[in-house]
């Protein structure tokens, strides 16, 4: 039976193989005929063209003989009229007329000499002369070989070149992304991304929803214009920078751009005798008068507007009620001590969970009263005076460097980058820490509404100025290496290094040094793009001179820039209490609806 | 604008494009490539690009110029998206803050018209910008203006349709111009004059420098600022025992010294790799010390368990070398930079002083 079966089976494979076989070859038989077909095809336009040649070699064959005849009748005339000398002198001008004017129409032909050879004797009656062959063309010179995609003759259409939506998911920390910014060694069902989150090593939870208020506000065009002047004169800390105002007012939209060392300043809790309070020191006093005086200050901005932000921030921000502490802290001691008198805020960073919780009160500041001759970490602590002193910088460094600023963007006293956030795994090459550019690149990304509101992103002009704040803060704290280090990347002559050593045996290396430099590895510094200018014109001794120069700029108003503006952008505030998933993302449908 | 961090995305995946088609043969067999991004005034970022092509595909004729660049307004009904390309992006509209100096263009626009490219004794072509009546009518500031072929900027026809924005292509003909394409790319980026005091180049970088928020995320998303393709590989040039030794403050000077003996330089292992069997028989005497990374690496290998710097025979990409420069007031180390450029092959044996006394 099994044999029997088996043998059924081979049967039936075989069958199965030769019905393959069968339907190969008839696919190769076909393939063969359109092989063939295309082949034939390819034969007749050959031949098309080789006739279409020969036509033309005829063309020019007859054209010479007609006028070799003209010539030779020419000839005849000449000889008959003044006998064979002359003919030949005739000829030998002409020729030489012929080396002095290359410009003679004849020159398309110049194998056809249609000026019979000096010394052929032809007797002048003779009127077949041989036709010489007309000789091979030469070969094309190099630029007339194909020309490479980009010379080709302009056709349209032509298709635009689309990133697609951005709508692909880091799988770790949900990111959205275009598809083409996935790493190059994503798979169809893995695709990886590396600059959002480092392939999951950085992990950082998201800021809570703005506050009813602040959503309400920011779809008040005239708030969002004078977001910035809102924001400052809410802040606790000023912004010591110049803003760069020379920028083109041209057609295209403003950018914000800065100029200069960027600091954050924070002054005393009393303003000096016969300055107006200001920044923090508002916070201290009354809600109404502060805001009055808000008003005083800048009165572009609206009352009301800064009465309701005022409470928001009183109510959410709980560095105002640090700040009000420590003034009675202060504010208790003699009055004699009150220029001397400070407080010492102690920050401990939150345990940076998964889940943000807010900071209360209690965990961002331990109040410590002293006067002044307690060792500082600058980076941890923040120390308030009551009086006098003048402007100090906070550290960059610190964790509440951007909300103490960008109250509106953090009003709820949301926690920033500071020197202790981990990675979620201990990469070998990298530190065990998250850098200053991790956590921006990482906070720059936006996520779905329903992992993260993506709210700084609404800020405009805000968002703009701390995204340069960022970056600015980052390549302070660069340079800030640069000068600690001066020494460290001190590089000294091997031979002189060697002078010294045998000057002085017990040569101490701190001594060795110069002045100041900004080296060439640092991006952007002239030693460096002097370095760059260097290698480019190695490339130009190697690769011989330069081809093209093509200058691209970005055009604001690409369809894949104004797709991705924050879909749905006002929607999100006004359905804020149904289910996340039915919010539509058309922006077109949430204009109507505004 | 409000999304910088969105405009620096969009631009970074559009250049990466256009790299790879011009990469992949565009304009023919590539050489070498050299870019970098700068920041207008307005904020708006900007990528210059020198393309360096092979032999075969050098442009050297008119008929090449006029099939990659154009210079004038196509017919609006037979290339209706040309035409409205060319008329959003390709049209020099003069502006007081931008480009006029003295009452005039710094860019020399409007241009006069030409039938026919032209090859001009200075170095730059004239592009044809034939007067055949094609115009453009735009409004600006309420005032209607009507541009003819004078007012284009060169461009490549596909491109600025298939990118969408602004795209400037030029020839660069003669050696003239290479000097001036290299300063205006690598300029740097914006920077205030400024007098300081003292010597302190982190101070006055600081304080010069411009962030505009789109460079900002950029920087941030770690984006390239640059490329020098083939990469370029720095050769220093010292004389016996003048090499530079970086170490620090806290180590032994003592031990700085016994490691410093024991590493070579490229410079030293250049001359190693001259008497190494293995690099011998790979050409190494053939080659001379800047054409050297061409044909070999520098890397990395372990002998008896310590990390020993040499060379070995290349196995893949292109590298190109660049001596360090060295000023003739440098004396020795500058002729010994001279030396370096005409002889191959040297040996180690041949020590340095050697050389000049044989010269």
């Amino acid at each position: 039976m099994l044999r029997r079966q088996r043998e059924a089976e081979a049967a039936h494979q075989r069958q199965e193989q030769e019905m393959l076989h069968c339907q190969h070859e008839a696919e190769a038989a076909c393939q063969r005929q359109e092989l063939e077909m295309l082949h034939r095809q390819c034969e007749a336009e050959a031949e098309r063209q080789r006739q279409e040649l020969e036509m033309l070699h005829r063309q020019q064959e007859l054209v010479t003989q007609q006028r070799r005849e003209q010539e030779q009748r020419h000839l005849d005339e000449l000889y008959q009229k003044y006998g064979p000398q002359s003919v030949e002198q005739h000829a030998e001008d002409q020729a030489r007329n012929q080396d002095n004017c290359p410009n003679n129409p004849n020159e398309e032909f110049p194998h056809n000499d249609p000026v019979p050879p000096v010394q052929e004797p032809v007797p002048p009656n003779e009127p077949n002369v041989p036709v010489p062959q007309p000789s091979p063309p030469p070969p094309p010179p190099p630029w007339q070989q194909p020309l490479p995609p980009g010379g080709r003759p302009y056709r349209e259409p032509i298709a635009k070149n689309n990133l697609g939506a951005m709508s692909v998911e880091c799988q770790h920390c949900h990111a959205l992304h275009f598809d083409c910014e996935k790493l190059s060694k994503s798979t169809q069902n893995n695709i990886v991304f590396g600059m959002c989150c480092l392939e999951g090593l950085v992990q950082l939870p998201p800021f809570p929803q703005w506050p009813v208020t602040l959503q309400n506000l920011f779809q008040n065009h005239h708030f969002r214009e004078h977001i910035q002047q809102y924001n400052s004169s809410l802040a606790f800390t000023s912004l010591g920078v110049e803003v760069d105002r020379h920028t083109v007012q041209g057609s295209g939209p403003a950018a914000f751009r800065i100029h200069g060392a960027l600091y954050h300043l924070m002054g005393s809790l009393i303003p000096a005798e016969g300055r107006e309070p200001s920044y923090a020191q508002l916070y201290i006093y009354d809600p109404q008068e502060a805001t009055d005086r808000r008003t005083r200050r800048n009165s572009q901005l609206r009352h009301a507007v800064l009465q309701e932000l005022h409470d928001m921030l009183a109510n959410l921000h709980p560095y105002v009620q640090v700040y009000k502490q420590a003034y009675q802290v202060m504010q208790e001691k003699p009055l004699e001590q009150h220029t001397d008198v400070r407080v010492q805020l102690h920050f401990s960073p939150g345990t940076d969970g998964r889940r943000y919780n807010l900071p209360t009160t209690d965990e961002i500041a331990a109040i410590i009263p002293g006067d002044g001759t307690e060792a500082i970490n600058e980076h941890r602590e923040i120390v308030l005076r009551l009086q006098g002193g003048g402007l100090r910088r906070i550290s960059h460094l610190h964790h509440s460097y951007s909300t103490l600023h960008y109250v509106l963007l953090f009003p709820q006293g949301e926690e920033g980058w500071h020197l202790n956030i981990p990675l979620q795994n201990i990469h070998v090459t990298r530190s065990k820490y998250v850098t200053q550019t991790l956590y921006y690149a990482f906070r720059l990304h936006t996520r779905p509404p329903e992992i993260d509101p993506s709210n700084i992103f609404r800020g405009g002009r805000l968002f703009q100025q701390y995204v340069c704040d960022a970056w600015a803060s980052v390549e302070q704290s660069k340079l800030t290496w640069v000068f600690n280090n001066q020494k460290k990347i001190q590089s000294e002559l091997y031979g002189g290094l060697q002078d010294r050593l045998a000057q002085d045996p017990n040569l101490d290396l701190h001594d060795t040094g110069h002045s100041v430099v900004l080296p060439s590895s640092h991006s952007g510094s002239p030693h460096y793009m002097q370095q760059l200018l260097q290698d480019s014109l190695a490339i130009c001794r190697d690769c011989k001179k330069p081809d093209l120069f093509l200058t691209m700029t970005a055009n604001p108003t690409w369809p894949e820039i104004a797709d991705n503006l924050l879909p749905g952008k006002y929607v999100l505030f006004l359905y804020l209490n149904f289910p996340l998933t039915c919010i539509t993302t058309n922006r077109s449908d949430s204009s109507g609806s505004t | 604008m409000d999304r910088p961090d969105l405009v620096a995305h969009v631009f970074y995946q559009k250049q990466q494009a256009l790299l790879q088609m011009i990469r992949k043969g565009y304009y023919g067999a590539v050489a070498g490539l050299v870019y970098t991004i700068e920041y207008q005034k307005r904020g708006l970022p900007h990528m210059h690009l020198l393309i360096f092509l092979e032999d075969e595909d050098k442009i050297w004729a008119i008929e090449q110029i006029d099939a990659f660049i154009s210079a004038q307004i196509p017919d609006p009904i037979i290339h209706p998206q040309l035409y409205e390309a060319v008329s959003k992006y390709m049209v020099h509209n003069c502006s007081p803050q931008r480009c006029v100096e003295n009452g005039k263009c710094k860019k020399y626009f409007p241009k006069s018209f030409c039938e026919q490219t032209v090859m001009k004794d200075d170095g730059y072509p004239e592009y044809a910008r034939p007067n055949n009546g094609h115009t453009i009518q735009k409004v600006i500031n309420n005032d209607a203006e009507v541009y003819t072929n004078e007012h284009v900027v060169p461009h490549p026809r596909e491109l600025i349709v298939q990118f969408d924005c602004h795209i400037n292509l030029e020839v660069c003909a003669s050696i003239k111009s290479i000097k001036y394409v290299h300063k205006y790319i690598y300029k740097g980026p914006d920077h205030a004059t400024l007098q300081t005091q003292g010597h302190d180049e982190v101070k006055a970088y600081l304080d010069s420098r411009y962030i505009s928020s789109v460079e900002a995320a950029w920087r941030l998303f770690e984006f390239g600022m640059h490329l020098e393709w083939p990469s370029v590989y720095r050769l220093p040039v010292h004389l016996e025992d003048q090499q530079s030794v970086t170490y620090q403050d806290d180590e032994d000077a003592q031990q700085v010294l016994e490691e410093a003996r024991n590493k070579d330089t490229r410079l030293t292992g250049w001359f190693k790799a001259n008497s190494d069997a293995a690099c011998i028989k790979a050409g190494a005497p053939n080659y001379l010390y800047q054409d050297f990374p061409k044909r070999f690496v520098w890397k990395k290998v372990k002998v008896n368990g310590q990390n020993v710097w040499t060379w070995k025979p290349r196995q893949q990409a292109k590298a190109i070398g660049r001596m360090y420069s060295v000023p003739p007031t440098a004396g020795e180390r500058f002729y010994l930079r001279l030396l370096l450029t005409e002889v191959k092959g040297m040996l180690y044996e041949l020590t340095l002083t050697e050389c000049f006394d044989l010269m």
